[in-house]
């Protein structure tokens, strides 16, 4: 399996502080089947930005313990990149990483607010072929309040990641009941761990994913993990046809 | 640890389509007639370019569409599917792709065509989705950019099969199946209006457009027997 949204490079951001930890959660990444991880530390957030060039030898650094250590991972090169409006000129300039060499790139807002540009800069990055996977939707204020602004987005042509502790219930039952919703309204595309340490923030990866069995949704989490190996292969992901979430008079609280 | 069914999938994208679903299936069989009686239809033209519209939305056009170009696929014509329906499109969640990239972004020259020719789990079927909605379908689908693509796509294809807007309601289809070889009518039995059907029938003719026939959807047979009238 892979992970398309994980924070391990050591020192850079609020990820592992030393190597070693970082090779101890990569080695229970590992442990749990992903083969790939994707490199994705913070970028333009307001505390951390890393850059390209730290991302680089960041993972050249990590791919040299792997080895060094026998453990049986790819760790590629990405970043989670709080939107800016200069976002696709980053790109083009190679100021910003994509997933790899994929056309795909995570993206994240901030969590109380979705800024305005936001669909200008998405356009923008969809027409020149780049195609935004947005980060972890259901920790995300505004989409959590107003589902229909995620199915706007989605339509438009994003994707977007569900984060497998969203699924467990790490982050409270009301971001696990969004995503879950998110997920059967079909507008979650992929998953990733946003693993940040061994604690806190530990993978969860095959926990999210047996969650999604024991709540009927196997065929979704086929998908998406599906979709997971496309985007590291760099190949066309599954889309399937979002539903449009409604707000019903009996469940005005699902939403609340 | 994790099951074996976690490795990559292997199940086929157009799942939703009977004709990829059930091969076998009566449904299958009726599109399999569909395109027998096409095939004939224009005994002494070649049939390369295949319109399927309908009076009003709703109608069916683009399941029936879609499942017609697969049938063709199957026996062995290489096939290119097109969404021109750039106002509701859906065949890019038949096929489940993206649409960032289609049939407008093609005549708007944002993009070449070899660019938005997608491949599909399906042998012998391509498909062209309708890329993001313009704001001008009308015009860009009666460009000098369409005609030109369209005999660029007949040079490359045995058979390209269009899914288009309701004739009623946009004059896309007006457009369009004028430049086409035949045109399909696609009716949901009890729920077009006979007038709307005729009406229809008038703005194609008007039009220029050849009309092969018309497609009955949700056509239930009393007498149980299964026979689909068509022609």
């Amino acid at each position: 399996m892979i992970d398309i949204h994980a924070h391990i490079i050591p020192g850079v951001d609020d990820g592992p502080e030393t190597i070693e930890e970082a090779m101890r959660m990569l080695e229970d990444a590992a442990e749990q089947g992903i083969t790939h991880i994707f490199a994705t530390s913070h970028a333009k957030s307001p505390q951390y930005d890393v850059s390209v060039e730290q991302i680089k030898s960041g993972v050249a650094l990590l791919r040299e313990a792997v080895e060094a250590n026998d453990i049986q991972i790819n760790v590629l090169h990405g970043q989670e990149i709080r939107i800016h409006s200069k976002l696709l000129e980053d790109l083009v300039e190679g100021k910003a990483l994509p997933l790899g060499n994929s056309q795909y790139v995570l993206v994240e807002f901030p969590t109380r607010e979705i800024p305005d540009y936001a669909a200008t800069v998405f356009e923008k990055m969809l027409s020149n072929n780049f195609v935004p996977i947005i980060a972890h939707p259901e920790k995300n204020r505004p989409l959590m309040d107003k589902p229909e602004l995620l199915y706007k987005f989605v339509k438009q042509g994003c994707l977007s990641q569900v984060t497998t502790g969203s699924l467990v219930g790490h982050f409270g039952s009301k971001i696990k009941d969004t995503a879950l919703s998110f997920i059967n309204h079909q507008l979650v595309h992929c998953i990733g761990s946003d693993v940040h340490n061994l604690t806190s923030r530990p993978l969860l990866y095959n926990e999210g994913i047996n969650e999604l069995d024991k709540k009927g949704l196997s065929k979704q989490a086929d998908i998406l993990i599906e979709n997971n190996f496309r985007i590291q292969e760099e190949k066309l992901v599954i889309i399937q046809e979002p539903i449009k979430p409604t707000k019903k008079w009996w469940n005005v609280f699902q939403w609340a | 640890m994790f099951k074996k069914k976690r490795k990559h999938m292997d199940q086929k994208t157009a799942r939703q389509l009977i004709t990829v679903a059930s091969p076998k299936s009566i449904i299958s069989e009726q599109f399999r007639t569909i395109r027998t009686n096409l095939t004939f239809s224009l005994p002494d033209e070649e049939l390369k370019t295949l319109f399927f519209t309908s009076a009003s939305a709703l109608e069916g056009k683009s399941t029936i569409s879609a499942n017609t170009a697969v049938t063709f696929a199957q026996a062995g014509k290489k096939v290119l599917f097109v969404d021109a329906d750039m106002r509701k499109p859906t065949v890019h969640y038949t096929f489940r792709l993206p649409n960032a990239a289609g049939l407008s972004t093609v005549l708007t020259k944002q993009i070449t065509l070899e660019e938005v020719i997608r491949e599909t789990d399906i042998d012998n079927l391509s498909v062209i989705t309708s890329g993001p909605i313009p704001p001008n379908p009308s015009e860009l689908l009666g460009s000098k950019t369409m005609t030109s693509l369209l005999e660029k796509l007949k040079e490359d294809f045995d058979l390209i099969v269009f899914d288009a807007p309701p004739t009623l309601s946009v004059t896309d289809a007006q457009i369009l199946s004028n430049e086409m070889d035949g045109t399909v009518l696609v009716i949901d039995v009890g729920y077009t209006e006979k007038d709307s059907i005729i009406k229809a029938k008038e703005l194609l003719e008007q039009a220029d457009a050849k009309i092969l026939g018309v497609v009955l959807n949700n056509y239930t047979n009393s007498s149980g027997e299964y026979y689909e009238y068509y022609g």
